[in-house]
């Protein structure tokens, strides 16, 4: 593998939000590498902030929110030719506003309101075109028919005309990723496109997703809460609890090689057909933690079956598991007592790494 | 940074420890967070000191006024306001246009705080009882069109179907009539009065609350915990009581707090237009009926009545909206 | 679409018929006599000027005749107002000035009260915000008899600016005080919602995706949030329109307008019953008429409603 270009890499940001009953922390020092080409998936439960994490990377802010620490460095190939990186959190608005549509498009995650019901697609499509590109008449008609087309859209002179609300579900969502196209971005974020859709249709605007991804070479930023999206979708995993990063590695290595108890949570709580049906759903214990409070120590140790003493008291570094692979628990470090994976976890990745053997092929 | 940690930290904890993340949840009281979101808006607080201090003034002011409302003296007609105190600064000293006024009617020893009307009566006085009847008739019919308005309300949500259509019809037809309309007719056909002034106002007031708890009921009615409770077999008129009743509360109230103001200012409307109190009862519209003609020469006579209902009608909007607010925090 | 327009008509059309026979029947149980001196007059006089007037018939039969003799333009004649005066032609003028002293008045009301509203959401939390949350809260809560006499006392009669009474023969410059104070509450309630519409589209979904696309600030406020805060106004007319209505009767007799709303307090305080009802009936169908043109409005604005898919 020729080494890519890291095109984004995002360092200790930290976000709170000011609230009625005080400052929430929900982000607490979170670091992300997006390289050139790649899909980044970032896994959570609701409420873990990565949401949050990934909006500051459009400037997407509310008005209550303090952006704590963090810097985002952007690199892309300006509209000159040139290569250039810059740090978004230090962008002026201006020059924001000519990044965003342009170089880094968002998807998100509500279909049915993300588009605005009075305006007709042809319009909605259109809007980034006129104002980065600078398309007019024809070529502008050309382009939006050809980006209708892209995503799957059968005729697409006609669904120019049309408004979001005679649309579907699944056909307002290609009209978002169309949209999110249209300048052909460097950078994807995709803020759970799919989550809000049936499940049918959920596989097929997957499969756009990598299919466009694939050909057009953009790099992904992928964020759901749905394990098994990842594995179709995903080259690089992060896995995110409470503001926080706790492990990040390759598919592989997260998925056959996980080491933080919560990854092992989450990988045992995914129900899945194929076992012994006297085997008990596994969850996760108790409830992720107010994030009105400081957290002392880490942060899952609460709710961790395999909590150290330490857990209580000090945050875990992170531990290097190798070159592409790390987590932040105290059981990686040498004087903690050897735990292993629960047994039936072990099980299932041994399954897992029978049947689905074309893990690896991408 | 490496710290050396001792060896003990390592182990496995032992202690029972995930209850420690329920205790967060608990301790939390509705009521007390609606207060307090409440008190914390300035509008509505000082709202809260407005209404008090008016009624308070409505029920005690005319108790130790030394003049009746209705206390004819013409010979002590159109007197300015004289307030012993401020008189000695200059402002309110009974003159008018340098003359005493009072000194001219043989008035010295009287004190009319707010002047006296075209009849010498004392207009401070007037203005408080007034203040009372405009209240007392505001209060009748806001109450009972509470009552009526919810039960259409919460009958016609909550069974819908034919009963639902049927009830909403005449919603429609009744609302379409302005209700000044209704109201100016009845009062022609019932003649004006205390009771049937309260009665006209009645008649229209209800549609408004029927409607909001109509919305509220509809938006329940599909709620889950509706149908867990139908489910179980609980009778319609208990899950009407017990489990959409109560969901509805807040917005009722938030609506009656509104529908006070409104009614205050019908009845000071219809007083204006001829419809109101019969003399010599004073409510504040018919005051402002009386006085406006002379609103040039005699500014004080309307000024009274009209600053009291302005500041009455304010401080229950204030105190209505800081109520809606607390109940239900939109992006402020 | 037609059909929306089309069904909206049928309604109103039998409501306004509907509303006429409810006025009617009220009317005929109006106590006190329709005729002046009636005390003085022999029985025998008061059967036949019923019968003249044609008070004699049976109810129903009234009705038909008056919805008949209506839509010809005869609203039957003045009993003690103006004895036998048409009272079509009594209402004619008054009418033209009514409605358009209260059209002004909506009209500015709903312009001011958008631009402030418009204002006061893109500057959240500013000092125009603070001014704009005033006039709001002082423009719905106080009635249009202080805005009136304010203003007709402060800029009429003190610094004599504006007439303080109706001129016919001056009608833009004595109309200003009285459209001014009649505007306030339409001006208030408009700037709020508007501005809580604002606020609110501003932080929806499609406001987020908009602003992801890098559009610059104006483009999203105007093509965006503008349309559908537009679209959320025009449904809370209606109840503006009612406080039009009864400010506009405080308006006409403070100002002394020779509008329809005096000449409807007259009738009220001498029992002139044929007045009485065409004027109340006069009030409905404008009412009636101006909901009818907001829904169709909002019909044509709102894509949703107006192609055939309809709402969500």
């Amino acid at each position: 593998m020729a080494e890519k270009e890291c095109i984004l890499r995002m360092r200790d940001m930290a976000i709170s939000f000011k609230t009625a009953n005080g400052l929430v922390k929900a982000v607490r020092g979170t670091d992300l590498n997006v390289f050139k080409g790649e899909t980044v998936a970032i896994v959570g439960e609701s409420g873990s902030g990565k949401s949050v994490t990934v909006k500051q990377i459009m400037g997407i802010r509310s008005a209550n929110e303090v952006v704590e620490s963090g810097s985002i460095e952007f690199t892309y190939i300006d509209d000159g030719g040139a290569k250039r990186t810059v740090d978004i959190m230090k962008l002026s608005e201006r020059e924001l506003t000519s990044l965003k549509g342009n170089h880094i498009a968002m998807v998100f995650q509500d279909p049915l309101t993300s588009l605005d019901p009075t305006m007709n697609i042809g319009r909605q499509l259109s809007e980034s075109i006129v104002a980065h590109l600078h398309l007019e008449g024809e070529a502008l008609h050309a382009r939006c028919v050809e980006l209708l087309d892209l995503v799957g859209i059968t005729d697409p002179e006609a669904r120019l005309r049309s408004y979001p609300h005679q649309l579907s579900g699944g056909m307002r969502q290609r009209v978002v990723i169309a949209i999110a196209l249209s300048c052909n971005p460097d950078l994807l974020i995709c803020d759970e496109p799919t989550t809000a859709l049936d499940v049918t249709i959920q596989a097929r605007i997957l499969q756009l997703i990598i299919d466009l991804q694939r050909r057009m070479g953009i790099s992904v930023i992928f964020i759901t809460h749905n394990l098994g999206v990842v594995a179709k979708v995903a080259d690089y995993v992060n896995v995110m609890y409470a503001g926080k990063v706790i492990e990040a590695g390759t598919i592989d290595d997260v998925f056959f090689d996980p080491r933080h108890p919560y990854t092992w949570g989450l990988l045992s709580s995914m129900p899945s057909v194929s076992v012994d049906r006297s085997e008990r759903l596994y969850t996760i214990h108790g409830n992720p933690p107010n994030m009105l409070n400081d957290i002392v120590g880490d942060a899952f140790a609460p709710r961790n079956p395999y909590a150290l003493d330490m857990d209580f008291e000090q945050e875990p570094p992170r531990f290097v598991v190798n070159e592409h692979h790390w987590a932040a628990t105290w059981l990686l470090d040498p004087r903690a007592p050897k735990v292993e994976m629960p047994s039936q976890l072990k099980g299932r990745i041994a399954l897992m790494k029978t049947e689905g053997g074309g893990e690896s092929d991408r | 940074m490496e710290k050396t940690v001792s060896e003990e930290g390592f182990r496995l904890c032992t202690k029972a420890h995930d209850e420690v993340a329920e205790k967060e949840y608990a301790d939390y009281s509705y009521a007390k967070e609606i207060a307090g979101r409440f008190l914390a808006n300035k509008g509505a607080a000082i709202s809260l000191i407005i209404i008090a201090t008016i009624v308070v003034m409505a029920i005690v002011a005319p108790m130790i006024s030394p003049y009746a409302y209705d206390d004819v003296q013409t010979q002590y007609n159109n007197l300015p306001p004289r307030i012993p105190g401020l008189e000695q600064i200059g402002i309110f000293d009974g003159t008018s246009d340098g003359v005493d006024l009072y000194a001219q009617k043989g008035a010295s020893d009287q004190y009319h705080f707010f002047g006296t009307d075209s009849l010498g009566r004392d207009i401070w006085t007037r203005v408080w009882s007034g203040t009372r009847i405009s209240l007392t008739i505001a209060l009748w019919a806001v109450v009972i069109d509470v009552f009526i308005g919810v039960a259409y309300g919460l009958i016609s949500g909550y069974f819908g179907g034919k009963v639902d259509i049927v009830l909403q019809r005449i919603t429609e037809v009744l609302s379409s009539i302005p209700q000044l309309v209704i109201v100016t007719l009845m009062l022609v056909v019932m003649k004006p009065g205390l009771q049937n002034i309260i009665v006209a106002l009645i008649i229209t007031g209800w549609i408004d609350m029927s409607r909001i708890v109509r919305a509220q009921v509809l938006r329940l009615k599909s709620q889950e915990f509706v149908l867990a409770a139908r489910t179980l077999g609980v009778s319609a008129w208990n899950i009407i009581f017990r489990e959409i009743l109560p969901n509805t509360l807040a917005q009722i109230i938030v609506t009656f707090m509104f529908s006070i103001p409104n009614a205050i200012f019908l009845e000071a409307f219809l007083a204006f237009v001829g419809l109101g109190v019969p003399a010599p009862l004073a409510s504040l519209g018919s005051m402002i009926n009386d006085g406006y003609k002379s609103a040039m020469t005699y500014p004080y006579m309307v000024v009274a009545p009209v600053v009291v209902l302005a500041i009455l009608m304010l401080g229950f909007n204030l105190f209505a909206d800081g109520l809606r607010d607390a109940v239900d925090p939109d992006a402020q | 679409m037609k059909k929306y327009v089309a069904k909206r008509l049928a309604i109103s059309v039998m409501t306004l018929l509907i509303i006429l026979f409810v006025l009617f029947l009220m009317l005929s149980f109006m106590p006190g006599s329709p005729f002046n001196n009636e005390e003085k007059m022999s029985p025998d006089q008061i059967a036949q000027l019923k019968a003249y007037y044609g008070l004699d018939k049976p109810v129903l039969e009234r009705f038909v005749i008056y919805v008949f003799n209506m839509l010809h333009g005869d609203f039957g004649v003045s009993y003690n107002i103006q004895t036998n005066m048409p009272i079509a032609q009594m209402i004619g003028g008054r009418l033209a000035i009514t409605v358009g002293i209260g059209l002004e008045a909506g009209v500015l009301g709903a312009l001011v009260g958008l631009v402030l509203g418009v204002i006061a959401a893109l500057r959240r939390h500013t000092a125009w915000d603070s001014a704009a949350t005033v006039i709001a809260v002082l423009g719905v809560s106080l009635p249009s008899f202080v805005f009136a006499l304010g203003l007709s006392y402060f800029l009429g009669y003190r610094l004599k600016l504006f007439p303080i009474l109706f001129d016919t023969s001056a009608p833009l410059s004595s109309s200003v005080l009285p459209v001014i104070a009649l505007s306030m509450f339409t001006l208030a309630s408009v700037e709020r919602y508007t501005r809580s519409e604002m606020v609110s589209i501003m932080e929806s979904d499609y406001m987020m995706l908009a602003q992801s696309k890098g559009l610059p600030k104006a483009k999203l406020v105007i093509n965006h949030a503008l349309r559908n805060t537009l679209i959320s106004v025009i449904t809370v007319l209606a109840p503006l329109l009612v406080n039009l209505m009864t400010g506009s009767l405080v308006i006409e007799k403070i100002f002394s307008i020779p509008g329809l709303g005096s000449l409807y307090i007259t009738a009220i305080q001498s029992n002139d019953y044929n007045v009485v009802l065409a004027i109340s009936f006069i009030y409905s169908v404008i009412f009636i008429l101006t909901m009818l043109l907001v829904d169709i409005l909002y019909g044509v604005i709102d894509p949703r409603i107006r192609l055939a898919g309809g709402r969500d």
